[in-house]
């Protein structure tokens, strides 16, 4: 393969290169969007002679003066020009209705007429993703794509969000797409801490900068761009500079946020604790402060003060966003920039994020055929945040520890330590969560360059050769610090822990187009490409446990012994060639085929190249009949049908620096070890190692019906992700206790389907768009290597080891492990001698924390110059796990454990053990003892049975409402701004759901956690927000 | 044409683009850089930490359970219950599995790829140490499947039969012995990490003889096949190992205050140093101090044991209760101590006639159970000396591997079995004197003793006598426990009682699988993580199944025994 690469670009190199001698008319053809139409038809009226626009939508074509141009490009009116001496004529393409045809980003960038497709892509454009006000880029798309699930890690400011495509297939990998920013990949990484809440790094991008974003749902759409797009990609275009007078446009938003709720707590006992004897019986109420911090104590007499802690922890938050963007340019340059800041306050105070993006992109002409491009995005982003989750000095969890009659606010002595209420500071081991937002900051500081230049080049008309050189470059400094005074264990002289990260990103792709038609009913394009990209990655982590002098938080201030230093370094290299060709015939059928092959520095040299196909088709059925004979189309009912199908391959590489073993100097507490180097029992390296292999099928149909008005795309799809690299855990006598090795299948398999529907005819001046996406999917796993019944992440363990994320065997991708009961052989629980289960760790088979099916409603109402558009989310089925009600019952907060009896009993329902049979097999009868529903029953027993706590994830949310006015021109000439709009947004206003937490949509370990990860799991996070939001946008 | 220049160039550009990047180097860059790999360093660099986790993560996290198998040492918390003789998960396996023996193989591949046989011989010999070490807890073991340096890990690893495995540990010490004397680049002390015998083969040799005379002499059940129990070779193996306490197998610690240089044994609850090795251990068992307190079996305490004040300390509070002269020193019998460990608030404390009542000093008439608050239990004292801080227990201790007295007394045993009594006392009495000596007693004491070990004299020589004075010598080491059951615990033992509070169930007072008396314990239990995760290869984990049944060595024969283990 290594030739062919090669090969491929010496033929470039002897092309025959022939020079057109005569004037030309040239021009851009763009939708009314502004979106540049690749593949128009430009045809001299009454001639045979033509061409077809190229990728950015640019022509060029011999003509004489007086001749009549006519454009044609399907789904749009047809545009007829008479030449008058002109030579540049730019062209504006009218759509015919809504979505006839569309043109699409496909993989590369590519832009392709939708018609041509053999698999689903979503494109949604500005204006689509801007309504709902999001600030994180991935959540601009909530709810809009058919398929594409997003879950946040809460409501903290900066909070990562995951974005899967049709659920998952990885059991230890990565789940989320890649995204690809004008033809460069970036890194949507997030930091693996669940201490503090921490951004996905593709939140950088600022959403007003997108010109629009196309989804490439799984490998069928783009298996092109090979190894990282397995699980589909995210194609970002963004805003480009147009011809014509400068324009400057002006947005701004002031918005303000709180927590969509808390949870309940119940307000009828106070502080104390049970007391029992040495039998266990319950001896009375100890209403000494004491130890006791739990909220387990007598009934409050009536009008003594309670407080809701958690509730008072969170208060309304502002947010201002400011953007402000140029856009101008000429004949031979364009070139666009902006600036936007985002100032974001936390719902709790001291918290916060602050963005600031500046863009510059430009394109330039040099001669008649070369486009030379540069693109250039610098963000900084400032997050402060507090800990969070059962992490020490997390905040939440530390309000749970004050009972109800205790208000955390009053914390602070005169000298501004912390008040003990406790007997002693080793009793009280938590801090305050204001002291600690007041004494001990989280911040995250990132800086980010992401440039590219490209060059286009258009030796023959046919043939377009382009480049792309980029960079993804940041710098991060993340510190967490806790202060002097702490009553946290080991912590009392400050604590400090920080790291600084470099990546760097590098990619370079060469791409070769060559369309060309034979015969006028033929075309056949070619595309040809190369791409290599290198990752690379350093860390250096600091830190240390006591500070010298006072309010210096630095390592600089922590004793040399005190200070702990380690570095970690990352680093892979890739390289594909690729190809793709696709046949079509009278633009009614079209056949596609790709192949790809990749070299990754992950696997072992030798065995590092791989290589997967993809194949696909698309017939329009109606123009096919249609030029058989018979229209089958009418204006009564169908207008346009479609049908397609795609089958494709994906090979994935693996980790970096997974081929070999790697050696350890370790201290370790249990048994003296050695100071020298020694095998790393923890992580086996694997010199065996091969690519993974996932192979989709899908097929679809588009109809258009009642003159285009109703539009309806549908998709069936299927994916088995084998052989899976994987994370395994060992039995230790094979020598470690975790090893990478291939092993284990995911099937996906899925519907979906997307409705846009026109409830008034265009001529109307009313105008209402309905849009409904419909997604239903399922990930099984399929199987797994060795005796594994399970693979999780222990990063998502949840609240005192209660319950994780875990893809199950025969169950779910997105299941669940956690303790429960044990059974027997016939499924009872077992209860022990004392009345109580025997808990044990075990799978939950049925529980699915992705949802049965998902419909977004985008609604978009015009009347003269008012908009208002508003979206539905629903999200039918699918579990929770709400460890933050485990976590409440465990404190005596929680309005369960309201219902608590020192007299009252009850009995489990379950089986005892009775004896044995005469074979020896245990007898078990059914359990009879009483238990106390007390103190005991709810921390011992009632808080640590995962099974009290999972939840139907069932909701139906008003994600936004978004009413605007464009002030019409008769003001706007007075005050001199050529548009201006005002809008207020809502977001997430109202939500129906049964769940008893505050959001079902949660996924609290965010995306730092990967394979079958976080989604579901309600842990402690800072709840969801819902706001208003009051903007403006003024172009001049 | 300017225009076909400058296109030209451009194209040139990326085709060199194109050619760097289809090179193979361009992707050579998958090692790490900040860690070196398991076969990038040179041996010399691994050498120390495959010594130190063989002692470290391999046998004192083994005897960590072994010393109350062995009966030398009570356990603090019943939370392990080993005086129940365990019904909990086992978990030193795993650490000798996945910290001492990957390091092992690894040292094998590296001494051959750097043309240093010796740093193999040193792999080897360590390696079937290890094995042997956890086959005979264990019986049947992952072997052959388990981490090689050489090939992938194996997810389910397959079990080898304790005969394999002695066969194998065999053909280890063999290989072993045969690479000392092949020509060798790279010292085996050139860096000063040979931790063990600082680079002195003959020593590395006679180590490996002792370990050989060691597992022949475990065949002392076998009456048949391959592995028939062969007194001629454990002598002349004898032979070549340790001839003086210069030979001994250790790793010395320092006992400064950083984890590497403290004996793991020198204190509990990593109270008095921070950092060190949790013990579980609170007291000397009473069979152990009545051991050294009549240590010639004559019934009389007139002639103790000059080590006994070098091991056990006295009783905390032995002046309120009175304790003087030998009654100072006490043992905790097993099964006696406490039942709640450190959770409850309440201890159960069960008492057998005799024990000394911790809060009036006297002695119980009865059997007494009492419960009692465990911090003022352990506040007043009582009366019984802390297990720490002496000669096998302070921070800087000696780990003993294989000692000159261990080869003394497994020639005594040979020579015995072999009906030479005579060269039995002689190999007894130069083993006592060996230890006696190794621990520092004053040459006049020992030459005092031994005036009474010769008043025995050779025609009185007895199995117990010589295995009393093993129990000694070879404290905390593994091979107590392997001794106990060889020669079938209170069988020789004639002091020797099985622990109080055994589970019935689990332990009857009939049914042993050979003679049918009283069921001790005879192997433990695989680590739970290898049965739930590799359950296909591995037999019967249950309680009742592992603890009673007999490993391959301990039953009468060699070939015609029904597998008890599957």
């Amino acid at each position: 393969m290594k030739k062919i690469a090669c090969l491929a670009l010496i033929i470039l190199l002897s092309w025959q290169i022939s020079w057109a001698q005569e004037l030309l008319v040239k021009g851009t053809v763009t939708g009314s969007d502004n979106v540049t139409l690749p593949g128009v038809s430009i045809v001299e009226k009454g001639t045979s002679t033509g061409t077809i626009t190229d990728i950015d939508g640019k022509y060029e074509l011999k003509a004489e003066v007086g001749a009549t141009l006519v454009f044609t490009f399907v789904g749009m009116e047809p545009q007829e020009i008479v030449l008058t001496g002109q030579q540049v004529i730019d062209v504006v393409l009218i759509p015919q209705s809504i979505g006839v045809d569309e043109v699409v980003v496909t993989a590369l960038g590519i832009k392709k007429s939708k018609k041509s497709l053999g698999y689903a892509v979503q494109n949604i454009k500005s204006d689509e993703l801007l309504a709902g006000n999001q600030s994180n880029m991935v959540n601009t798309l909530q709810g809009k794509i058919a398929g594409v699930s997003i879950s946040s890690a809460g409501g903290s400011p900066g909070a990562s969000s995951i974005i899967m495509i049709r659920g998952g297939s990885s059991l230890s990998g990565n789940n989320q797409p890649l995204f690809i920013v004008d033809g460069l990949p970036i890194d949507n990484s997030t930091n693996s801490s669940s201490e503090v809440a921490s951004a996905n790094r593709a939140s950088d991008i600022n959403p007003e900068d997108i010109e629009s974003i196309s989804v490439l749902k799984g490998a069928t759409a783009a298996a092109l761009y090979g190894i990282q797009a397995a699980e589909g990609a995210i194609i970002i275009t963004t805003k480009k500079g147009k011809t014509g007078e400068g324009k400057i446009s002006f947005s701004s938003t002031l918005s303000v946020d709180e927590v969509i709720g808390t949870p309940d707590i119940q307000n009828t006992f106070g502080q104390g604790s049970y007391e029992y004897n040495s039998d266990g019986d319950i001896l009375g109420y100890d209403p000494s402060p004491g130890i006791h911090l739990q909220s387990w104590g007598d009934v409050i007499p009536e009008g003594t003060p309670t407080y809701d802690n958690i509730s008072n922890l969170f208060d309304k938050a502002v947010t201002q966003k400011y953007n402000v963007n140029y856009s101008g340019g000429n004949e031979q340059t364009n070139i666009f920039a902006s600036a936007s800041y985002l100032d974001q306050n936390g719902v709790i105070e001291n918290t916060g994020y602050e963005k600031l993006n500046l863009t510059f992109n430009a394109q330039s002409k040099f001669r008649k055929n070369l486009t030379i491009g540069v693109n250039a995005k610098y963000i900084n982003t400032q997050t402060k945040s507090n800990k969070q989750g059962t992490s020490s000095g997390g905040s939440f969890i530390s309000m749970l520890k004050y009972p109800v009659t205790y208000d955390a606010r009053d914390y602070a002595n005169e000298d501004g330590t912390q008040k003990i209420f406790m007997d002693s500071k080793e009793d009280q081991d938590f801090d305050n969560p204001y002291w600690s937002l007041d004494n001990s900051p989280n911040t995250d500081e990132v800086d980010r360059l992401i440039g590219q230049v490209n060059l286009n080049y258009k030796p023959l008309d046919f043939l377009t050769i382009s480049y792309r050189l980029g960079t993804d470059y940041y710098s991060q400094f993340n510190k967490k610090i806790t202060d002097f005074g702490s009553l946290i264990k080991g912590r009392s002289d400050g604590y400090l822990r920080q790291y600084e990260k470099t990546s760097r990103l590098v990619t370079s792709t060469l791409l070769v187009m060559m369309n060309k038609t034979f015969d006028e009913d033929y075309s056949l394009d070619v595309t040809l490409g190369h791409t290599v990209d290198e990752k690379k990655t350093r860390t250096t982590y600091t830190g240390g446990n006591k500070f010298q002098a006072p309010d210096i938080y630095s390592v600089s201030n922590i004793a040399a012994d005190d200070q702990t230093l380690s570095e970690s370094k990352y680093r892979r290299r890739s390289m594909g060639v690729f190809g793709e060709a696709k046949f079509g015939w009278k633009n009614i059928a079209f056949l596609n085929v790709t192949g790809r092959n990749d070299w990754s520095s992950t696997l072992p040299i030798g065995d590092h190249s791989f290589f997967y196909p993809s194949v696909g088709t698309s017939v329009v059925v109606s123009d096919l009949l249609n030029e058989l004979g018979t229209d089958i189309t009418s204006d009564k009912f169908l207008s346009y049908l479609k049908l397609r199908a795609t089958w494709a391959q994906v090979g994935k590489d693996a980790s970096a620096h997974m081929s070999e073993s790697y050696l350890t100097l370790r201290s370790w507490h249990y048994v003296p070890v050695s100071d020298g180097y020694t095998w790393n029992s923890d992580q086996a390296g694997n010199p065996n190692l091969k690519p993974e292999f996932t192979t989709s099928f899908e097929i679809g149909m588009d109809a258009r019906f009642l003159k285009n008005r109703v539009k309806l795309d549908f998709s069936y799809y299927h994916s088995l992700s084998e052989d899976q690299l994987l994370n395994v855990r060992l039995p230790p006598a094979a020598g470690a206790y975790i090893a990478q090795l291939n092993g284990g299948s995911v099937k996906n398999e899925g519907y979906e389907a997307l409705v846009n529907v026109s409830l008034l005819p265009r001529s109307s001046e009313f105008q209402w768009d309905m849009s409904f996406n419909f997604a239903k999917m399922e990930s099984t796993v399929y199987d797994l290597p060795g005796e594994l019944v399970e693979v999780n992440n222990d990063q998502s363990w949840t609240w005192n080891s209660t319950a994780l994320g875990a893809a199950v065997l025969d169950g779910n991708l997105f299941g669940l492990k956690g303790k429960r009961p044990k059974t027997n052989e016939n499924g009872d629980r077992i209860v022990n001698s004392d009345g109580n289960y025997s808990l044990g760790e075990d799978i939950f088979p049925d529980v699915d924390r992705m949802p049965d099916w998902t419909m977004g409603i985008i609604n978009s109402m015009s009347y003269k110059n008012f908009r208002l558009s508003f979206l539905v989310d629903m999200s039918i089925g699918g579990d929770v796990y709400n460890a933050t009600e485990a976590a409440l019952t465990y404190y005596g907060l929680s309005t369960t454990s309201e219902n608590r009896s020192m007299t009252e009993t009850m009995v489990l329902d379950g089986v005892m053990a009775n004896g044995v049979d005469a074979d020896g097999n245990t007898i078990y009868v059914k359990n009879t003892t009483p238990i106390l529903k007390d103190q005991k029953y709810y921390q011992d027993q009632y808080s640590q049975n995962a099974e009290n706590f999972i939840e139907d994830a069932t909701y139906v949310k008003l994600r936004y409402v978004t009413l605007s006015y464009n002030l019409p021109k008769t003001i706007l000439d007075k005050i001199g701004f050529d548009g201006m709009e005002v809008f207020a947004t809502g977001r997430n206003l109202l939500m129906i759901s049964d769940y008893s937490g505050v959001d079902p949509e949660i996924a609290s370990f965010g995306a730092s956690v990967s394979g079958s990860g976080a989604i579901g799991l309600d842990n402690l996070s800072t709840p969801n927000t819902k706001g208003f939001d009051l903007g403006v946008k003024i172009n001049f | 044409m300017k225009n076909l220049n400058i296109i030209s160039g451009f194209l040139v550009l990326l085709l060199l683009g194109g050619l760097f990047s289809c090179s193979d180097d361009f992707f050579d860059v998958n090692e790490s850089e900040t860690k070196p790999s398991n076969m990038s360093l040179p041996p010399q660099q691994r050498l120390m930490a495959t010594i130190d986790n063989t002692t470290g993560f391999g046998q004192s996290r083994l005897s960590r359970e072994g010393t109350v198998l062995s009966y030398h040492i009570t356990e603090r918390t019943t939370y392990y219950s080993r005086w129940r003789w365990g019904t909990v998960s086992y978990a030193a396996e795993q650490y000798l599995y996945t910290n001492a023996l990957p390091n092992t193989a690894d040292l094998i591949v590296l001494g051959e790829k750097y043309n240093s046989p010796h740093y193999s011989a040193v792999g080897k010999i360590l390696r079937a140490y290890l094995f042997s070490m956890v086959s005979d807890q264990l019986g049947d073991i992952i072997m052959e499947d388990s981490y090689n340096a050489k090939d992938q890990l194996i997810l389910t690893p397959k079990l080898t039969s304790q005969k394999d495995a002695y066969a194998g540990m065999h053909k280890l010490i063999d290989e072993a012995l045969l690479d000392f004397d092949k020509p060798n680049e790279i010292d085996l002390n050139v860096i000063g990490t040979d931790v063990m015998f600082q680079g002195d083969i003959t020593k590395w040799k006679k180590f490996a003889w002792a370990l050989k005379a060691r597992l022949l002499n475990h065949m002392t059940a076998k009456t048949s096949g391959d592995f028939k129990y062969d007194p001629a070779a454990v002598i002349a193996a004898c032979g070549k190992a340790m001839s003086s306490n210069a030979d001994n197998a250790k790793r010395e610690f320092t006992g400064e205050e950083t984890q590497n240089n403290i004996y793991p044994w020198s204190d509990t609850e990593g109270g008095e140093v921070e950092g060190a090795f949790d013990s579980r251990a609170d007291n000397w068992s009473k069979f152990f101090v009545d051991n050294l307190k009549d240590p010639l079996l004559l019934n009389n305490e007139s002639v103790p044991d000059p080590r006994l004040p070098l091991i056990v300390q006295p009783a905390l509070d032995a002046e309120l209760y009175g304790l003087t002269g030998l009654d100072m020193y006490q043992g905790v019998p097993m099964g006696t101590y406490r039942e709640n460990g450190f959770n409850g608030v309440k201890e159960t404390v069960n008492f057998v006639a005799g024990d000394i009542n911790p809060f009036t000093g006297e002695p119980f008439e009865e059997d007494i159970t009492i419960v009692m608050d465990s911090t003022e239990y352990f506040s007043r004292g009582h009366q019984y000396g802390k297990p720490n801080g002496l000669f096998y227990t302070s921070p800087n201790s000696d780990w003993y591997l294989i000692t000159y007295a261990e080869c003394k007394f497994i020639e005594a045993e040979a020579n015995f079995r072999n009906g030479d009594k005579a060269a039995a006392f002689a190999a007894y009495k130069e083993g006592i004197n060996a230890d006696m000596t190794n621990m520092g007693v004053d040459a006049a004491e020992i030459a005092n003793y031994m005036t009474q070990v010769d008043n025995i004299g050779s025609a009185n020589i007895t199995l117990e006598r010589i295995m009393t004075q093993k129990h000694i010598a070879t404290v905390m080491n593994p091979e107590t426990w392997v001794d106990l059951r060889r020669v079938e615990y209170d069988n020789t033992f004639t002091r020797l009682k099985r622990p109080q509070n055994l589970n019935a169930s689990i332990f009857p007072t009939s049914g042993d699988e050979v003679d049918g008396k009283e069921v001790w314990i005879r192997a433990l239990k695989y680590d739970n993580r290898n049965i739930e995760r590799n359950s296909a290869n591995l037999p019967d984990n249950d309680d009742a199944s592992r603890f009673p049944t007999r490993v391959w060595w301990n039953t009468p024969d060699a070939d015609d025994v029904v597998d008890l283990t599957k």
